[in-house]
């Protein structure tokens, strides 16, 4: 279903975007279920990773206190 | 014994309000004043809002909850804050008017120790004329209701298009201030998912129109998307959805007004356009709920709480300066108001300093620029921030907040649902880390790029469909709630 030549926009402000589409490979294999599975792994490890770092740091000891 | 009051019970205010009861001995009271009996679960509204998931899935009741939990509850909106007290009440306080049906509306005072301002955002649908579902020509998804309305409305263009008629629908912001680009990236394609499930796709024109100068900058000035070997800008990334899907793009754009089947708007090059539309989803801009503050003698002092956008100022860095200028440490860390120290805000009720994606105004002078998101994820690390450090000096372990959760050195997960259905359903799932780009860090990207990615697929569906369940889960303060990450 690829639409190489559908307008990207309806107005001239962003006139032309050239984009990458994907291959019937690519769109076959976001739904190909062993391979999903192993995204769905992959992508909850990363993202609790990231959690992880998101999680609150302690004041700095040596910092001046806040006003 | 202390007293601490949290206002709202979205995703911010509830998950304060737990943590606390959690971390609290019990002669520690915490109070909920919120203005909605439930709890609404808002990242799934959009599956509500193309029919997919009934209304009741999303939301959850919680005075059952918070009796079980030991948490107060009062059904009202705040309206006053009164930090210094007055001769008549000593200590501080909130006035609030209760909203439950049938019950009296005389208004009432609530007195704090510890206040969390967790309002939310009040929605502006009166910033354009027309816009709204509350006496405007278009539909939202911002609260449980207005998706159920918007559910029905694009029913009913479903049916229009199985009768023959051609349709053109419209998803997107409603104002160039607009936040939550996300959100309306996430109904067009789910829209669009459902167009395809029912047969009509080629006989609907599906139109994306948002305040955003490129695709993919979700308000938080684009990213640069780790994929396929590539380190590809956000932009290309979303661009190809677009393409793949055959959705038209209005970029740039400023709401000016919306008649029936017809929207109004200003682009950045300053042009004025027209756009039909038989059905609109169009989000509006948001400010802070428009609470008052008033000093010990009855004057407004409602400046040393609130920035003029009516969000609670903290501890950010509030003085104007070019994008060129910006700096991480200007977002703040502990979301303390600076003059009155025992009040805090999180979550969208919050004041950020500027926004992150760099500002636009078009040659007449309209801005026209996303507002930066602070919505799910972050609002919830946040709170739990803000919670643990009020009980670590309530309990005396602490004189001044030692956790540090600044969207500067925060990430954010963020999974578009593009079309429900287990197997069939899919996915943009993006992270980036952290939210607002820290350039001296990473130079050029301004984000770690370990952990800044996206990719399309039934998966990122399956990790929707797990938050949903999780969060909710959480929410209903089922066991071990408190292992669920924010």
């Amino acid at each position: 279903m690829t639409t190489k030549d559908t307008p990207m926009t309806t107005q001239t402000y962003v006139a032309k975007i050239t984009v990458p589409t994907p291959t019937a490979t690519t769109l076959w294999m976001r739904g190909f279920l062993p391979w999903q599975l192993w995204r769905f792994v992959w992508l909850n490890l990363k993202m609790l990773r990231m959690i992880s770092l998101s999680h609150p740091t302690r004041r700095d000891p040596s910092a001046p206190k806040a006003p | 014994m202390a007293r601490v009051v949290i206002l709202g019970a979205g995703i911010a205010g509830h998950t304060a309000a737990m943590v606390l009861r959690r971390t609290l001995p019990k002669e520690h009271v915490v109070c909920v004043v919120s203005p909605k009996p439930y709890y609404n679960w808002i990242p799934s509204n959009i599956w509500v809002g193309v029919g997919r998931m009934a209304r009741e899935k999303v939301v959850v009741p919680l005075a059952p909850i918070y009796a079980r939990l030991g948490i107060e509850f009062i059904q009202a909106s705040a309206t006053e804050i009164h930090p210094a007290g007055n001769p008549n009440h000593p200590g501080p306080y909130i006035v609030a008017t209760p909203t439950t049906p049938g019950a009296a509306t005389e208004s009432v005072e609530v007195a704090y120790d510890w206040l969390i301002n967790a309002t939310g955002p009040k929605l502006r649908f009166d910033r354009t004329p027309g816009l709204g579902p509350d006496g405007g020509h278009t539909h939202s998804v911002c609260t449980d209701r207005h998706a159920v309305d918007a559910a029905t409305a694009l029913d009913a263009a479903i049916q229009r298009m199985k009768a023959g008629e051609r349709q053109t629908l419209v998803v997107g912001m409603g104002h160039g201030t607009c936040t939550c680009e996300g959100a309306a990236f996430e109904y067009t394609f789910n829209v669009e998912h459902e167009l395809r499930r029912h047969g009509v796709r080629d006989l609907a024109d599906l139109v994306y129109l948002t305040n955003e100068a490129e695709l993919g900058d979700f308000g938080v000035d684009g990213l640069v998307i780790r994929n396929g070997g590539f380190h590809t800008p956000s932009s290309v990334f979303a661009g190809s959805f677009f393409a793949e899907r055959s959705v038209q793009a209005i970029l740039g754009a400023h709401v000016q007004a919306i008649e029936p089947g017809l929207i109004r708007y200003e682009t950045l090059d300053g042009v004025d356009h027209e756009q039909r539309y038989d059905f609109a989803m169009l989000l509006p801009p948001f400010t802070g709920v428009g609470l008052k503050a008033f000093g010990a003698q009855g004057e407004d002092i409602t400046d040393t709480l609130f920035a003029p956008s009516g969000f609670t100022k903290v501890d950010a860095d509030y003085t104007p300066k070019p994008y060129e200028a910006w700096k991480p440490t200007d977002w703040p860390s502990t979301y303390r108001n600076p003059t009155w120290k025992n009040v805090f805000a999180v979550g969208i009720a919050f004041a950020p300093p500027h926004p992150i994606s760099r500002p636009r105004t078009s040659p007449r002078g309209t801005v026209i620029s996303p507002a930066p998101p602070r919505t799910g994820m972050p609002s919830a690390s946040m709170a739990r921030a803000v919670a643990e450090n009020i009980a670590d000096m309530i309990l005396g372990r602490a004189t001044e907040p030692e956790r540090l959760s600044s969207m500067a050195n925060m990430g954010a997960a963020c999974v578009a649902s593009a079309g429900s259905g287990f197997w069939a359903g899919n996915a943009v799932a993006m992270t980036m880390f952290p939210i607002v780009p820290d350039y001296t860090r990473w130079p050029g990207a301004g984000r770690d790029e370990r952990f800044t990615f996206g990719e399309v697929g039934t998966a990122g569906h399956w990790i929707k469909l797990v938050l949903h369940h999780l969060f909710l889960y959480k929410a209903r303060a089922k066991p071990f709630w408190w292992m669920v990450p924010e």
